[in-house]
């Protein structure tokens, strides 16, 4: 291809001066193939490197941004110069980062500080990854830059840790030989930035820093001592030593928090839970590395410190999660029944079955924090069984059932009562019945219909279906209006009137004041009612709350969208497949709310179909068993519906198909009859034959016999007889009977045919 | 001058007559009475082309004031049901005959009892089209302050169900059992036993057998399904009954079939309804499946019964043996 193009020694001057939409399209141009050309490598290409590695040098900040982004694209984009000059690139790029880093206060403090930052982090990374899978490249290139870059993202990674640490992370899992010097200064970072900032990170960095925390377990502890005996020296070491010694060690942190909470909960009420938190695991060895969390102070005359522990237990289920879902370059053993137990115990923390400890203050402020952080604990042993869950799935089968039932442990009860749901707590848990219903889903799709803890699941029904209506604000208004009334005669009335102005809002427009229900939550319940429908026959008011809800809120959307989401259109089809105890499904509802979304299941029920292969399969009727048996189910099922299934013989036929068919028979099958009869003495056998069988058959059959009556059209030479058979009751046979004793010498019986006259009788029949 | 005559006369025309005291104001001398009187002749009780046979007149003598009346016109229902059977005055008929349940008259309840049964034998669809009226009636009939009214409440619940048992025990499960422990003496109004029952000089012994009997029924068709009761397999009548071949993608057979689901009716939210306790939640359950009615019944009434009625069956007699095919059935059932 011999394009015009402009030449880059032209695009390479403009650069220099170039300011945005300039820039934008210098760099555009950049992109095309075209200039990855040999013949210009010497020329124009080594031109352009240097203007670029000018910008990159100078100290204007402009420049510098230039510079970077230009490197990026014509490195991405232009393998050439990748391979000829990407590491000098990255070179330059790294010691401008090395300076900045240094200074990083005075940069920061500028209006464009953060940005330079981003950009120089940003685009080193995207060349790093460019050269990391060239074997020849990174060896040349990459490696014996790392050295150097590595300890300068640490140092910038305690200011900037967004920023960095998802490329230290990248580093630190491929080329975890050269970090292995920097390993120590990380880890005092990170455990820096868990100790004190944690909760000031946002929740992504967050998990990148629990992921990195792991990481730095990747490296592999050194060879056994000289000291070991010889017969210890069989034993392997695994690969995952280092990883399983940094997991349980996370692991043996549960416990002490948990007996912290025996303080709040009498746990000696339970054995089998005390059991249970005995057998808890502990790290035995002395070094533990997690031991730089500092110990919790809680104090109970100050209540509000008692928040502290379910922020402890979420940030070491983050870590544990770290551990457990990262992938490693070695197989890791995970200890998924600790962890289970760790869960259960969690969960186990609530006041359903535990009281609290008879030596508490029992005022408001306590109580208040009491009644929030219980359920946090018990929604981290959600979280981590989630994570668990949906990492593993089926490896922790026979954990699942556990889990259920410890879910029911979850469920706010009113107290003083034994099943009733407490609704107003349900309300203020409703991002953790999220979670759990999120698990719940997972768990059943693994189980299915073999589950036999049902009771949890129609409480679960419960909570969902109050969840899922919009919650107002504004109903303790109304309720608590009388006592209001009497309050405001004695306030003044300047006061009153600027309160009356804004409060009128609510009285009017109450349905302003909701909270809407988001699409997310709405797939999560109905991927949960459609489990539920699928596998079990739920008792008939559940059952009547789910369709009650998919049809109006499928019908509100409607309305609201114009269409109904994918998540109700597969519950409607779920409610009309599975009817339950119902008299009748719902597909006349369902078919109205879809009616113009061409859905194939509801057209197949609405517009059944025999397949049309089906005549061409059918038997020849000589075989008058099969037909007697035919016309017996086609009587008993007369009024069934117009389900089609596979084989002809098993097949419930709807009497007019039937029928229809017949009339195909009559028409497609003569020809192949008439060959049959065509030879006298044949059919003079034949029907002797005939005979026999439809005597046998007439004493055997059951309910319905079988006249037939044979009328010979002695006309034709074929001797082709056009027969009836009529369907009759028992009493009419024997007079038939007897007259077809007399009948059978006279007349022949060739081919029984069903012919129109069926039609007649079988419609006179019903 | 004098003035002549003429001028005289003239001047007359321009005078304003005076008004005199008490007396109207003189007609001018060319007004026209423009007054009508119109008349109109009306005749209650007599109609054009009045057909004998035609009943839909008849239905307002229902409410007659005079009880013989009211029970010839029940009567006279009940002798023309073949020809009304499918005719458009069946739905007024029943709407208008059934709050006679609650009437003052025992021949007037008698009459009703007999119509009913006339109308279930040629056609029981039309008394499942009005199960609710006839709930709601047997309801106040239950509750009614005339002890003569409550205890004749139970026979229409037995006749009801002969017809429409499946309609009825799906609708108004509990609402009927409560209905029929407060007639016999057994709920519970608060803490006070027999509170619901008015009280009678003497509690009847052949009340109690019909209301037994009709608990009976209740119990018989509530919590057994068609195999458990024995049905006969070779009626073909029971055969397309039987919900084992019953499509739900058919055509419904029964009336309102989507009535359960509540989707157009708003219903009133419970205020508090920790107030009530179970007995909210238990007005407020569906019970569509026989499941739902079995767990109903034996957590909440079964004790009671079983106890109430073990005291009737040590009394004798004929409530002692129904109450005996009841204890009988309740072991069948609940085993």
């Amino acid at each position: 291809m011999s394009e015009e193009f402009i030449a880059a020694s032209t695009l390479a001057k403009n650069l220099e001066f170039a300011k945005g939409n300039e820039f934008h399209t210098i760099l555009t141009t950049l992109r095309s193939p075209l200039y990855i050309d040999e013949h210009l490598l010497k020329s124009e290409l080594s031109f352009l490197v240097t203007k670029i590695l000018k910008l990159i040098r100078s100290s204007n900040d402009f420049d510098l941004w230039k510079g970077c982004h230009t490197s990026v694209v014509v490195c991405a984009y232009n393998p050439l110069i990748l391979s000829t000059h990407g590491g000098q690139l990255l070179a330059a790029i790294y010691s401008r980062l090395e300076q900045k880093t240094g200074f990083y206060s005075s940069v920061v403090s500028s209006s464009h500080g953060k940005q330079l930052f981003d950009t120089l982090v940003s685009s080193m990374a995207v060349i790093i990854d460019l050269v990391k899978s060239k074997p020849t490249l990174s060896r040349e290139a990459l490696v014996p830059k790392l050295k150097a870059i590595i300890p300068t993202l640490i140092t910038l990674s305690q200011y900037e840790p967004e920023l960095t640490l998802p490329v230290l992370k990248k580093i630190l899992k491929r080329n975890t030989t050269t970090f292995k010097p920097f390993v120590n200064k990380f880890r005092i970072v990170l455990t820096n930035l868990i100790k004190s900032d944690y909760a000031s990170l946002g929740s992504k960095t967050q998990r990148l820093v629990c992921e990195n925390f792991a990481y730095l377990h990747l490296l592999k502890i050194q060879a056994s001592n000289a000291n070991d005996d010889e017969s210890q020296a069989h034993h392997k070491v695994y690969p995952d030593a280092n990883w399983r010694t940094g997991l349980l060690s996370i692991l043996s942190q549960f416990k002490p928090i948990i007996q912290l909470c025996e303080e709040i909960l009498d746990f000696e009420q339970d054995n089998e839970l005390q059991k249970l938190v005995k057998a808890l695991p502990v790290d035995i060895e002395s070094n533990n590395e997690v031991e730089f969390l500092p110990k919790l102070k809680l104090d109970f005359n100050a209540p509000l410190t008692l928040w502290e522990i379910p922020q402890r237990l979420s940030l070491l289920v983050d870590m544990l999660v770290a551990f457990i879902s990262l992938p490693t370059p070695f197989p890791i053993r995970v200890p998924l029944g600790s962890i289970n137990s760790v869960c259960e115990v969690l969960l186990s923390v609530s006041q359903k079955y535990l009281p609290l400890k008879k030596e508490l203050r029992r005022d408001n402020e306590l109580n208040g924090s009491i009644n929030y952080i219980l359920p946090q604990i018990q929604f981290q042993g959600i979280r981590l069984w989630e994570n668990v869950v949906s990492k593993y799935g089926k490896c922790g089968l026979s954990l699942f059932e556990g889990i259920l039932s410890s879910i029911e442990l979850f469920i706010p009860l009113k107290k003083k009562s034994n099943n009733e749901i407490d609704f107003n707590v349900v309300g203020s848990l409703k991002y953790e019945f999220f979670t759990v219903f999120r698990l719940v889903n997972m768990i059943m799709s693994h189980l299915g219909h073999q589950l036999n803890t049902v009771s949890v699941v129609s409480q679960l029904i419960d909570v969902a279906l109050f969840l899922s209506r919009d919650r107002t604000l504004v109903d303790s208004l109304f309720k608590s209006r009388k006592g209001n009334l009497k309050q405001t005669k004695t306030k003044q009335s300047k006061k009153n009137k600027n309160n009356e102005g804004a409060l009128s809002d609510i009285f009017t427009h109450p349905e302003l004041f909701v909270f809407k229900n988001s699409i997310d939550w709405s797939n999560e319940i109905n991927e949960f009612f459609i489990t539920s429908l699928n596998n079990w026959i739920l008792p008939s008011t559940p059952h009547i709350q789910i369709l009650k809800y998919s049809i109006t809120q499928s019908l509100r959307l409607k309305e609201e969208f114009g269409y109904i989401p994918e998540s109700f259109v597969s519950l409607l089809r779920c409610e009309v497949l599975h009817p339950g105890n119902e008299r009748v499904s719902i597909l006349p509802i369902a078919i109205s709310l879809l009616k113009n979304a061409n859905d194939d299941l509801f057209e197949l029920l609405c517009h059944p179909k025999v397949p049309v292969g089906m005549v061409y399969q059918l038997h020849k009727p000589l075989d008058l068993g099969e037909q007697e048996e035919q016309e017996e189910e086609e009587e008993d099922m007369g009024e069934r519906g117009n389900s089609v299934t596979g084989s002809y013989s098993h097949a419930i036929v709807d009497t007019k198909a039937f029928k229809a068919l017949d009339n195909l028979e009559n028409v497609v099958i003569p020809e192949p009859e008439r060959t049959v009869s065509g030879p006298v003495d044949d059919a003079a056998v034949f029907k002797k034959r005939l005979v026999e069988e439809v005597s046998e058959r007439e004493t055997t059959s059951m309910n319905k016999k079988v006249k037939i009556v044979e009328e010979a059209t002695l006309e034709t030479s074929e001797g082709t007889t056009v027969e009836t058979i009529v369907a009759q009751t028992k009493v009419e046979v024997k007079s038939a009977e007897e007259s077809e004793g007399e009948e059978d010498e006279e007349f022949e019986i060739p081919a029984i045919e069903l012919s129109g006259d069926e039609d007649e009788d079988g419609e006179g029949d019903e | 001058m004098t003035k002549s005559r003429k001028q005289k006369q003239k001047k007359q025309d321009f005078l304003r007559k005076k008004l005199k005291v008490g007396k109207p104001k003189e007609r001018a001398s060319n007004a026209t009475n423009t007054s009508f009187v119109s008349k109109t002749i009306s005749i209650r009780n007599q109609h054009l082309d009045h057909d004998p046979h035609d009943l839909t007149k008849r239905l307002t003598l229902l409410k007659h004031h005079n009880t013989n009346v009211r029970k010839e016109t029940l009567i006279t229902f009940q002798k023309s049901i073949p020809s009304i059977i499918n005719s458009r005055v069946m739905t007024p008929l029943l709407t208008q005959s059934i709050p006679l349940i609650c009437d003052e008259s025992q021949q007037v309840r008698q009459g009703l009892i007999d119509l009913i049964d006339e109308i279930g034998s040629h056609d029981a669809e039309i008394l499942k089209l009005h199960c609710n009226i006839f709930v709601l009636y047997i309801n106040m009939a239950m509750t009614h302050i005339f002890s003569q009214i409550q205890a004749d409440s139970t026979k229409f619940l037995s006749h009801l169900l002969k017809y429409c048992s499946n309609e009825v025990v799906r609708k108004s499960w509990v609402k009927l059992l409560n209905g029929v422990f407060g007639v016999l003496g057994w709920g519970q109004v608060g803490k006070n036993e027999g509170a619901s029952v008015v009280q009678t000089k003497k509690r009847n012994a052949k009340y109690i057998n019909i209301h037994l009997n009709a608990l009976y029924m209740l119990v018989e068709y509530g919590c057994q399904d068609e195999r458990a009761r024995g049905v006969d397999s070779d009626t073909a009548v029971s055969f397309e009954d039987s919900s084992d071949l019953r499509n739900p993608y058919l055509i419904p057979d029964c009336p309102q079939p989507f009535e359960h689901l509540k989707l157009f009716t708003r219903e009133l939210k419970v205020k508090d309804p920790a107030a009530n306790g179970t007995n909210a939640t238990l007005l407020s359950l569906a019970t569509q499946d026989i499941e739902t009615r079995r767990a109903a019944f034996s957590e909440q009434f079964l004790p009671v019964v079983l106890k109430q009625i073990e005291i009737i069956i040590k009394e004798g007699g004929e409530c002692g043996k129904t109450a005996n095919n009841l204890k009988k059935l309740l072991a069948k059932v609940f085993d």
